[in-house]
């Protein structure tokens, strides 16, 4: 069922909704977000960390994030990435479109089923 | 490993051109990956390795310059200058803190201006008083010279003019001596007459001490010895002199008179006329001699130079040919010595004071911290680290130990405008008092000893804080914890002590309340009430000879006629005033010489003195110039030197100018006359806070030849409110003579109260501390247990729901209070006991350790103690568990 350009899609994609949605609700610098991703997926994902940057510069071309050096006092300066309202609004619109796409698995694979 | 440069030489190798920023971004990544590695145990090199490859293939995926840049963020101050950093936060956040708790912020602040006012205040006085030098002269080592054994008539202390001059004669460790003698003048301005008060000193005085005219001229030896001619004022001295008091407007040159007045040649040989009398007398050390020294070498002098001239008068005296031993004492010490133990003790009582108020500023500021354990934990969590921590406690504290201590001074200010006012009149050196650099000082100092212990104990409890305990969702601790806690521990030990504080504070201040009330209600042998006095100078310059008498006898007449008076009389001295001391007074075996206070009368003075005459008569109209000499002795008088019967002993005594009595080479030497004792009265206390009677003579005035003094006291006894007749005296006084000075017109109540100024002042001011102490100690105890309680209400819950009735739980917190007020009080009352003595002197008609005072102050102590546990006792025991427990 599952061809090849739907999976490279469902990955690009699926990279976008995950760094959009980890700095949902708070700005986070880089490295962070790649760590997170590993943690949080516990490795079933299978993301390859060299292409971080240059997915968070195309979501900061495309102005979904918006990504500022911060200073605080005792630490190097990082950069931190954070969603802007049209980042929120792909978020969401993302979500519903995996949502769906879950749904229609479940529809026919029968996870639900007791 | 710099990771920035080997990025930019993969970008170089790739053949890419990559933005600083992303290079700089990557350096990053690369560096906190190179800890997480290192963070699972590998070794740095295989760490550099890992991450090397990392590096190479994030280079590899990433590439082109940067379009957007977002100008950078800096979140706070940067970490340069780190231990400033983020102060202005941390301050905004105190304001934030005291304005989110008013009530924490205004009383701790309270407290502290309250404490640091009493005790800055206090402190400006003890400096003033005894601590500067003294403005009228900025000479040092000035001395009082006296010989302990003579006194002035005054009762002042004070040196024979054989000693002076034979010692002003080329001294070796004084600069010199001068001397002199207080005085009043009777100046008739154009608003009427009036009394001024000036003083006659010898022309070596003022340069001894340092003082100069502002302008004009001082006196030379020429002007001395001017008596009795109209005066020239030659100069004026500077705004602020105040020699020898602050009374003293105007001064006159005088000489000490000599010992040999003249001699003669007589039909038996040479008669030498000599003159020994008293003067104040001052000398001003030589830099490096001690006042010991001084007074070796003046009593070496007097015994060398002096000796015939004590001889004589020793003769005339019936004493001891002895030459006498010369005291010397700083003149600074001698007119504060009798303030200056109340000063040091008023002023320990007073940082006490502070102490009790900072103790219960230091225990809210404990129960804040304890309830902000949680916060204190989510900061350090957040990376606050100890110091910041503890700047941002330090801040809080400061912020309330200079509000308080700012209004403090304040305070102090104010209340130093009215001091002058509060203080008895003749309290030394009033004028001096004022907030200086080292008032300011103390107060600066207070200040931050006051900051540095508020919050010292949060601080320390602050460090102890377990972060995962203290964010634990339920951070109630195992039953009884809370006792435990050093928390706790340190707010037992703070309310304990306040409370120790304040019993020792009130032992105190009972102790001199209690001698003051017995200062007014002793039996005085005199009636106060109902009873005017005043004091009338006549001068009698250029009236003719007796018109004093006639003048003094218009205003008795005059007086005794006016409605609701039933006695009036005239004496030369009242009790409260200086008394006279009368000389040259031997029994009837003139074997022993008398030393007696000296009182001469009209004849209604013991009735409207009210004085209750024990045996014999009063004086009566029958005795008159003409008629026997009589007088009246105290009981202490006849109990001391005429035992058996006093009544018709005579006395030998040289009053009345010897009534003329030719000097005969029996009588040369002690010219005296025989008085018969008529009469003997009760004794009367002549000063407020004498222990017991002295002995006292009283001779009737009507029998004196000699001209009366111009200074007499009015006594006048009447039936109503004696103030009101006060308006008539004046009248009287103005119509009878046009020339004469009235002042002094007060009740004897007034006097009295005037005359216990001081002892009121001490008793009125400790007890005010000690009220303060009581008060805030309990409320420490009252806040403390019901924190306590708040503290233990999940624990409280629990036993009430295990079984325990309230009677428990009272008894629990009641436990705990009385524990506390029982160690306080024991405390206390030991330290008071031991250190009760220093208040001895102060005392009247109480003993120090007097048991009745300590078991009051415990008994009342521990009374109010109850009261105060059984608020947050009552508050615990109906604390419901269920509530208790579900929160």
């Amino acid at each position: 069922m599952v061809s090849r350009p739907f999976s490279k899609e469902l990955k690009k994609g699926s990279a976008d909704l995950l760094i959009l949605a980890l700095v949902e609700d708070r700005p986070r610098h880089g490295y962070e977000i790649g760590r997170l991703i590993e943690q949080k997926s516990q490795g079933a994902l299978s993301y390859h960390i060299a292409s971080l940057y240059p997915t968070l510069y195309r979501l900061e071309d495309e102005g979904l994030v918006e990504g500022r050096w911060v200073e605080k006092a005792g630490q190097r300066r990082r950069r931190y990435y954070r969603l802007t309202p049209a980042g929120r609004k792909r978020l969401a619109s993302e979500r519903s479109v995996w949502q769906n796409f879950f749904l229609a698995i479940d529809r026919v694979a029968g996870f639900s089923k007791p | 490993m710099n990771w920035r440069a080997e990025i930019t030489a993969e970008f170089t190798r790739l053949g890419k051109h990559a933005d600083a920023s992303v290079v700089e971004e990557l350096a990053q990544h690369a560096a906190d990956a190179w800890e997480a590695v290192r963070a699972e145990g590998e070794s740095p090199q295989e760490a550099d390795a890992r991450v090397h490859a990392l590096v190479v293939s994030l280079c590899h995926a990433t590439s082109g310059p940067r379009r957007i840049q977002g100008a950078p963020v800096i979140e706070s101050t940067p970490a340069r200058r780190a231990w400033l950093a983020g102060l202005g936060l941390d301050i905004r956040l105190v304001f934030r803190l005291l304005y989110q708790q008013p009530g924490f912020a205004l009383i701790s602040i309270a407290l502290v201006a309250l404490g640091i006012a009493a005790t800055t205040s206090i402190f400006s006085v003890v400096n003033g008083v005894l601590l500067k030098p003294p403005t009228w002269s900025k000479a040092p080592g000035l001395v009082r010279v006296f010989e302990p054994g003579s006194r002035k008539s005054d009762d002042l202390p004070a040196l024979m003019n054989v000693a002076y001059h034979v010692w002003a004669k080329q001294p070796e460790t004084i600069d010199g001596l001068g001397a002199w003698e207080s005085d009043a003048m009777v100046y008739d301005s154009r608003a009427g007459v009036e009394l001024v008060r000036l003083s006659r000193v010898t022309a070596s005085l003022f340069p001894l001490i340092g003082a100069s005219p502002a302008f004009g001229a001082g006196f030379t030896e020429a002007h001395e010895g001017t008596d009795g001619k109209p005066r020239t004022i030659i100069g004026v001295m500077p705004r602020g002199f105040e020699f020898p008091d602050r009374n003293a407007r105007v001064w006159l040159p005088q000489r000490v008179p000599p010992v040999i007045q003249s001699v003669k040649k007589t039909a038996y040989g040479v008669s030498v006329a000599m003159t020994f009398g008293p003067v104040n007398a001052l000398a001003r050390l030589k830099p490096g001699v001690t006042a010991e020294q001084a007074a070796t070498e003046g009593a070496a002098r007097v015994k060398a130079g002096g000796y015939p001239g004590y001889k004589f008068m020793a003769d005339k005296l019936k004493r001891n040919p002895e030459a006498p031993p010369i005291a010397v004492i700083s003149m600074l010490d001698w007119s504060i010595k009798e303030v200056a133990p109340a000063l040091w003790i008023l002023l320990a009582a007073v940082v006490l004071l502070l102490g009790v108020a900072v103790g219960n500023v230091a225990n809210m500021q404990l129960a804040r911290s304890t309830m902000r354990t949680r916060e204190v934990a989510i900061r350090s969590a957040l990376g606050a680290g100890g110091g910041r921590l503890l700047r941002q406690l330090f801040l809080e504290t400061s912020m309330i130990a200079v509000v308080g201590g700012a209004i403090g001074v304040g305070l102090t200010l104010a209340l130093l405008r009215v001091l002058p006012t509060l203080m008895p009149e003749d309290f030394p050196r009033v004028q001096d008092i004022a907030i200086d650099g080292r008032v300011l000082g103390l107060a600066a100092a207070l200040t931050l000893t006051v900051a540095v212990a508020i919050s010292l104990l949060p601080a320390r409890l602050a460090r102890r804080v377990r972060l995962t305990s203290a964010l634990a969702e339920d951070s109630s601790g195992p039953v009884g914890q809370s006792l435990r806690s050093p928390a706790a521990r340190s707010r037992t030990l703070i309310i304990t002590g306040q409370v120790a504080i304040a019993a020792l504070l009130l032992v105190g201040a009972a102790l001199l309340l209690q001698s003051f009330l017995k200062m007014v209600n002793v039996e005085r042998g005199y009636r106060t009430s109902n009873l005017l006095t005043a004091r009338i100078t006549h001068p009698a310059t250029g009236l003719p000879k007796g018109a004093r008498a006639i003048f003094f006898g218009e205003v008795l007449d005059r007086m005794r006629a006016t409605p609701g008076v039933t006695h009036v009389a005239l004496s030369i001295g009242l009790p409260l005033t200086p008394a006279r001391r009368l000389y040259g007074m031997t029994a009837a075996n003139r074997s022993r010489e008398l030393d007696s206070g000296l009182h001469v009368v009209s004849a209604d003075y013991f009735a409207s003195m009210g004085m209750r005459l024990v045996r014999g008569r009063e004086f009566t109209a029958q005795d008159g110039t003409g008629s026997e000499l009589v007088v009246l002795v105290n009981e202490t008088f006849a109990n001391r030197y005429l035992p058996g019967e006093p009544l018709n002993a005579v006395l030998h005594l040289d009053l009345d100018g010897g009534r003329g009595c030719a000097p005969t080479k029996e009588t040369k030497s002690a010219c005296t006359n025989p008085w018969r004792v008529v009469g003997v009265v009760a004794d009367v206390r002549h000063n407020g806070t004498d222990e017991s009677a002295r002995p006292e003579v009283f001779a009737p005035r009507s029998q004196f030849r000699e001209a009366m003094p111009a200074e007499q006291y009015l006594t006048v006894r009447t039936t109503a409110d004696p103030a009101r007749l006060a308006a008539e005296l004046r009248t009287i006084v103005r119509q009878a003579s046009a020339t004469a000075a009235l002042d002094q017109v007060m009740t004897m109540e007034t006097r009295l109260m005037k005359s216990l100024a001081r002892p009121r002042l001490y008793a009125v001011l400790l007890s005010g501390f000690a009220t303060f102490a009581l008060v805030i100690a309990v409320i420490g105890l009252l806040g403390g247990l019901s924190y306590g309680v708040t503290l233990r209400t999940r624990e409280i819950g629990v036993r009430t729901a295990l079984g325990a009735t309230p009677r428990h739980i009272v008894g629990m917190v009641m436990k705990q209070g009385t524990i506390m007020t029982v160690a306080g009080l024991a405390i206390g009352l030991g330290v008071a006991a031991a250190t009760v003595r220093y208040l001895s002197a102060f005392l009247f008609g109480v003993e120090p350790l007097d048991p009745r005072t300590f078991v009051a102050v415990g008994a009342a102590l521990t009374a109010i103690a109850i009261v105060a546990c059984a608020i947050p006792a009552r508050r615990a025991a109906r604390i419901d568990p269920i509530t208790a427990l579900r929160h």
